[in-house]
């Protein structure tokens, strides 16, 4: 029963995040949501690392995640990931490269997963595969468009707000030290503003 | 148009995915190019502004890819579009939605229509169009990825180093105004930042 419905849960964020006109494709989406497994992540676990040879789509149930990009010997915050969205490396799953980026999970949650051969497997002899990955593209580009608008605030007070329109739970599950180097502002700035925001609450 | 057909193939070859087995897909990429359009400095791109799904090809020339900025209540600089790029209308051909961005020609602009018809009729046709597709959109991901990291630097300077290193076609043809929008700062902290530095962008 439980099984039943997470897997309704996994169909249900797929459905919403990709594009799925068709009843056929809306079929084959169902089937396809059955073949995810589960796995609960406790804090500081990685979804996916730079040594992960092989991509999986992976669905949020709950928890909150966040992918780093490595620049330089540190790891900066480059998106956040939360309950019902789909989250992957672009890098392994669609561009078959290594990962330039790792994930890890900020808030104790449920993970469902299937791996990259399981998805090409699936795909072999009809066209839901390709479909499913232009899905994530287009997904992908929209998730980078709206942390860009995040970042093309010019003041301290609208990134903070932008990023919090995006992610409402933000305070609670990052340190503020990390959430000044995402927002690209001093800790100074961040507690200056955040301090603002209560005052005028 | 000739020169804006082979600008185009060079566009394909330059992809990291592209073997001579792609020319096929290709020349039938490009030759149902079916729109030429050129646009004076400051005109805005008519053509995009309806639910666009088609595939644009900037041949040469800059664009400004603008869009509302909801917090500032004006039109703001989202990007800068280089010569040979491909660029859609991301709202109507990933969202179905009616388009929240438009194109601004920052200099006198030729662009090339791939219509979304040719696209899909090309893709039952030429299976290697998906991978075309999927190296093209790597490499926009790639780049969108690398200017948040220069999004995130605390420092204006070290944005405006960042954009003259990685982006020195952009940086060339920006003017301040441009630079501060595509950096995400003020004019104001941009003018100080090079005031500090002792360091002009001319």
């Amino acid at each position: 029963m439980t099984d039943r419905i997470d897997h309704d849960a996994v169909y249900n964020v797929l459905f919403a995040n990709l594009r799925i006109s068709s009843v056929e494709d809306s079929y084959k989406l169902r089937e396809f949501s059955r073949r995810f497994v589960f796995k609960t992540y406790a804090p500081g676990d990685e979804l996916w690392s730079l040594q992960s040879t092989e991509g999986d789509l992976q669905v949020i149930l709950t928890g909150a995640f966040g992918e780093y990009l490595k620049e330089q010997d540190e790891y900066h915050l480059l998106r956040f990931y939360r309950k019902g969205k789909c989250t992957f490396s672009e890098d392994l799953l669609i561009y078959s490269q290594p990962a330039e980026t790792i994930a890890k999970c900020l808030v104790e949650g449920v993970v469902a997963s299937i791996p990259r051969a399981q998805i090409l497997h699936m795909s072999e002899g009809n066209d839901f595969g390709p479909r499913l990955i232009s899905g994530l593209i287009n997904l992908s580009m929209t998730e980078y468009r709206h942390t860009t608008y995040e970042m093309l605030q010019t003041s301290v007070e609208s990134r903070i707000k932008a990023a919090l329109e995006q992610f409402p739970e933000l305070l609670n599950v990052i340190p503020r030290k990390e959430l000044a180097d995402y927002l690209g502002i001093s800790r100074a700035s961040l507690f200056r503003t955040l301090k603002m925001f209560g005052d005028e609450k | 148009m000739k020169n804006d057909l082979r600008s185009l193939r060079d566009y394909f070859q330059s992809l990291p995915v592209y073997t001579p087995a792609f020319d096929e897909t290709i020349e039938a990429v490009v030759a149902r190019i079916d729109m030429r359009v050129v646009k004076k400095k400051g005109e805005v791109i008519s053509e995009l502004s309806p639910e666009n799904k088609d595939f644009w090809f900037l041949t040469n020339g800059f664009l400004k890819e603008m869009y509302r900025n909801s917090y500032q209540q004006s039109d703001a600089l989202f990007n800068v579009i280089p010569p040979r790029s491909i660029f859609v209308n991301e709202d109507s051909l990933f969202l179905d939605k009616h388009p929240q961005h438009y194109y601004l020609a920052q200099t006198d602009v030729t662009i090339l229509r791939f219509s979304q018809q040719a696209f899909e009729e090309i893709f039952q046709q030429f299976p290697l169009a998906q991978l075309l597709y999927v190296s093209g959109t790597a490499e926009i991901q790639k780049n969108r990825r690398a200017r948040l990291t220069m999004l995130r630097m605390p420092k204006t300077i070290d944005r405006v180093h960042w954009v003259r290193t990685y982006r020195p076609e952009l940086f060339r043809n920006m003017d301040r105004i441009t630079l501060a929008q595509y950096i995400g700062v003020s004019r104001a902290s941009l003018y100080r930042a090079f005031e500090k530095t002792n360091k002009f962008q001319y």
